[in-house]
Order: C-alpha cells, then structure tokens, then sequence
C-alpha cells in the first residue's frame, strides 16, 4: 500500500484504517478470540456462583462489562505491536502525516475489529446471565458508545508500553484504573435500566466520554509512541 | 472491644511505612558514595595493581 | 532591547533561581544543605501533633478513641492526592520543557506519594474496624485511594520497565498527567457509585469539629508536608548522583567532599 506525499488528511486516515481491517480479516481466526474470550469469561460466572437465576441477573451487568474490560485489554496489543515489530510505526512517525492522525485512524480500526463484535455479541451473554429483556437495550447502547473509549485510552497505555519486554503484563494493570469511571456508569445505567428507572443519563455521560476521548486520546497516544520509539 | 490496638497499630504501621520510605534513599546514596569511593580508589592505584 | 530593567528586579530573580536549580551540581548542593533543616521541622510539627492528637484532644462523642487515627489517616490521604497532583505537574513541566530536574523530581515523588497512600488505606481499615465493624468497607474515599495505590503502582511500574532513565522518566509522566486527568472522574464516579450502593455515605470526620480536636490534624497536615519535603529531596539528589556517575561534578562532591564547596553540612545526613 502506497500513501502518496501530497494525500489529504481525510484520505491518509481512510487508506489506514481500510489497511487495518484488510490486515485483521486475513487473519479472521484472530478476530473472533475477542469474542470467544467474552464468551468463556462470561460463562464461567454461572459454574462459578451457581446457576441462580436471581443471582446471575443482579450481577449481569457488573459480568458482562468486566468480561468486555478484560477482553478489550487482552487484545490491545495487537493496535500497534504488528506495525511496531515490522518498523512500520517508525516511518508513520518520520512521515509527513500528523501522527495523532495515525492514531486516531488505527484506534478507530481496532474498535472496528475487537469492540463492535463484542456489543454484536451481548444479546446473546445478556441471555446466559438471565438479564430482564427490557434492560438489554441499555447493555448494548452502554457497549456501543464504551467500548470505544476502552480502545482509545487502551491505546495510550500500548504506546506506552509497545517498547518494552514484558509490555503486555504492565499494560493491563496501567489502564484499569482509567477504565474504573466507565465500568461504574455503564454498569450504573444497567441497573437503573433494571429498575424500570431512566437510563439516558448514563449513556449521556457515556456518550460525553467517548466524545472526550476520541479527541483527546489521539494526541497523547502520538506523544507516548514518540517516547517509546526515541 | 477496646480501641487501643487499633490505634497502635494504625499508627505503628504508618510510622514503620515512612520510616522505610524515609531511610531507603539514604541508605543507598551512602552505598552509592561507599561505592564511587572505592571506584575511584582502584582507578588512581592504577591498571598496573593487581588489589 | 534592554531587559534588564530596574523596576523589574524579582522577575529576574526569579528566572535566574529556577534556571539554577536546573543545574544538577547546584540543585544537588542546595538540597543538600535543605533536607537536614526539613528533617528538623517534621519531627517537630510532628511531636506536636502527635502529642495533641493523643493525649490532649478529648475522647469523640460517637467514635471514643478510635477518632485518633485520624491524625494520621487524614493527612496521610491528603497527601497521596497532593504529591499525584505534584507529579502531575512536574511530569508536565518535564514533558514539555524536557527540564531534566523535573524529571528526577517528578519520580522521587512517586514512591512517597504511593507510601502515603498505603498508609492512608491501612490506617483507615483499622479505623473502620472499631468503627463500623469491618476492616474495608467500600466507602468513596478508601475505594479512591486504592485506585490511587493502582495509579501511583502504574508509574513506578512503567517507570522501572526501562532501561533507560530519561525515557523512562518520560513515559512514567506521561502516565502520570492521563491519570492526572483521569483522577477527578474516578473520584467523582467512585462517589456516586458509593451513595448508590450503600445509601447514606457515612461522614468519617464528623459534621463539626471542636477546635481542641482540630489543632493537631492541622498541625500533622503541615508536618507531612515537610516530610514530603524532606524525603523528595533526598530522592531527587539519589537520582541526579545515579544518572551523573559518570560526570565529573558527582566525582568532585562525592569522593573529596572536604574540597568542595557544594557539599557544606550534606555529609552528615
């Protein structure tokens, strides 16, 4: 793939994004570990707590998301680790293109292939953890509008680390703490989404920190790889 | 159920945590000296000594 | 043009003081001659406070005597969040200006910052026990401040993975100022996931205290302050000697200390 000098901003960040998505679907065993993780994680609750259905259902929401938690952090890696053993990440930061673009395109790409299949899967989980129906709505809303936030601040942390040996290890522990905000007000709307109560405001909030995320991220995800690759 | 070893404790483990937190850097800035001084010992008796 | 005015004479000295304390033989002669009077003043604010926190201040209306240990978990948990804060900045100051001494000063903050913060934790379990019959409750503030411990881990984890100081002092305040950024969310969520769960949040501190009772938890707050102090400098100048083994100013303050006029009262710390 060729990004010619003079492309625009807009068509550097399409071309690499596109780039990503036709490098994951070659390797589409790969793309679904995300999810069959999800899948394993989740289901280990009910053999572990027993298969009360009033159990499971109180702690649905709190099992599903740090399913999720846990699966976005296992696949983080991969956002820039191929990129940075084959030297790649090294001439997107010589090129011409800002590399808070870069990213951005690749944050977004990663989403794209760990997180979206994780909100496609959770009607299925809700159903494993006897979720009501009527809350399952706001699961897969709280998802959808998450989980990229789980990408873009992860992506900070594998910046940070993508240099190091033992990077994957330090990785997890580094972006648990930034994800304690999301895990409490996406579970939050849940369960006043199981109450019968409104739920809007959470994702409100949600939707504020993906917006603060998408736009900030980027640049300290830039200036964490420039660290690590100087 | 009396308060004070609650409070003994509390304050014995606070006082042992910043009496380790205190003591360590200058622990290892005298070693780190010790050290520097013994480099430079060996350094000046010259490649020639065998000590 | 001339910048050198006469009706700005402080300004100047202000730029010169902060330019010198960028220079490592400088800084690390000052902070020499500070950390032993620094030293001095938090034994002394300390034995105050702690002599009217435990002998002095009355026995609490609700609480009894277990209300003590709040002379050293309050202001232990103030400064695991003033000496983040701290971090934050000089992690900041460092970034940007790439001021090496920032650096140094930014990570010699991490450690005690994380020791306050365990202390804060491990005080509180054992103020709660008395108190509310448990040794952790998951009340907002000692949740806080153990995903403080996890932030402050985070730093000196990341920090420690490099082999080279100066990138690795870099990644740890860039680390440092997104949990910075992150730090009032998290507090505030933890707040409101702490009233959702558990009604009404339990006031520690009471909702007025009696002056007698005030005075020591005041006094303790400035004496920590001064062991921050004392215990960042000497970090700071462990660092600075380490990264400069090889650079002929440590030789000089080091080896000959009698020689050097650096060195002054540091040998006898």
């Amino acid at each position: 793939m060729t990004v010619q000098k003079d492309a625009s901003l807009t068509g550097a960040f399409f071309a690499l994004v596109r780039r990503d998505l036709l490098l994951a679907f070659r390797r589409r065993s790969e793309l679904l570990f995300p999810v069959f993780f999800l899948m394993v994680v989740v289901s280990l609750f009910p053999l572990g707590v027993g298969p009360s259905p009033e159990l499971l259902a109180r702690i649905a929401p709190g099992v599903v998301w740090i399913a999720a938690l846990l699966s976005v952090v296992i696949s983080l890696d991969s956002v820039f680790r191929s990129d940075f053993e084959d030297g790649t990440l090294e001439q997107y930061i010589v090129s011409g293109q800002p590399l808070s673009l870069i990213a951005l395109a690749k944050s977004l790409a990663h989403w794209l292939v760990t997180g979206l299949p994780l909100v496609l899967v959770s009607p299925l989980l809700a159903l494993w953890m006897n979720l009501p129906s009527h809350a399952i709505g706001a699961l897969v809303a709280s998802l959808l509008l998450a989980t990229p936030i789980l990408s873009f601040v992860g992506a900070i942390g594998v910046g940070l680390t993508i240099s190091l040996r033992r990077g994957g290890q330090l990785l997890s522990l580094l972006v648990f703490p930034l994800y304690v905000p999301v895990l409490i007000i996406a579970t939050g709307g849940i369960m006043a989404a199981i109450d019968g109560l409104p739920y809007t405001p959470f994702l409100g909030l949600l939707l504020a920190g993906l917006i603060t995320s998408v736009t900030l991220a980027p640049f300290a995800i830039a200036t964490a790889l420039k660290i690590s690759l100087s | 159920m009396s308060h004070a070893p609650f409070i003994w404790s509390a304050y014995g483990i606070t006082a042992i945590i910043l009496l380790w937190t205190a003591i360590s850097p200058v622990l290892r800035l005298s070693r780190f000296k010790r050290d520097l001084r013994q480099l430079a010992d060996q350094e000046q008796s010259g490649p020639g000594t065998i000590t | 043009m001339n910048r050198k005015q006469d009706n700005k004479p402080r300004k100047n000295a202000l730029i010169l003081f902060f330019h010198k304390m960028g220079s490592p033989p400088w800084f690390y002669g000052l902070s020499g001659k500070l950390v032993p009077w620094l030293w001095a003043a938090f034994v002394v604010l300390a034995m105050c406070g702690l002599y009217l926190g435990l002998f002095r201040a009355p026995p609490d209306y609700l609480q009894g005597e277990s209300f003590r240990i709040m002379y050293i978990h309050v202001p232990a948990a103030w400064m695991s969040m003033m000496i983040y804060g701290l971090m934050a900045v000089m992690g900041f100051i460092a970034l940007v200006w790439r001021i090496r001494i920032a650096e140094i000063l930014a990570m010699s903050s991490a450690p005690v910052g994380a020791a306050f913060t365990l202390a804060a934790l491990i005080s509180g379990a054992l103020w709660g026990r008395p108190t509310w019959g448990a040794y952790w409750v998951w009340d907002a503030r000692l949740t806080s401040e153990l995903v403080l411990l996890f932030l402050y881990l985070g730093v000196l984890g990341l920090y420690n993975a490099f082999d080279e100081p100066r990138k690795a002092a870099r990644a740890a305040c860039l680390l440092a100022l997104v949990g910075a950024v992150n730090l009032p969310i998290i507090h505030y969520s933890v707040q409101w996931w702490n009233t959702l769960h558990q009604g009404s949040s339990i006031s520690v501190t009471g909702s007025s205290i009696h002056p007698s009772m005030l005075w020591p938890l005041l006094i303790m707050a400035l004496a920590t302050k001064f062991y921050y102090a004392a215990n960042l400098l000497s970090r700071a100048r462990l660092m600075l000697a380490q990264q400069d083994l090889r650079k002929g100013w440590i030789q000089k303050a080091l080896v000959k200390p009698a020689d050097n006029p650096l060195e002054g009262h540091s040998e006898n710390e």
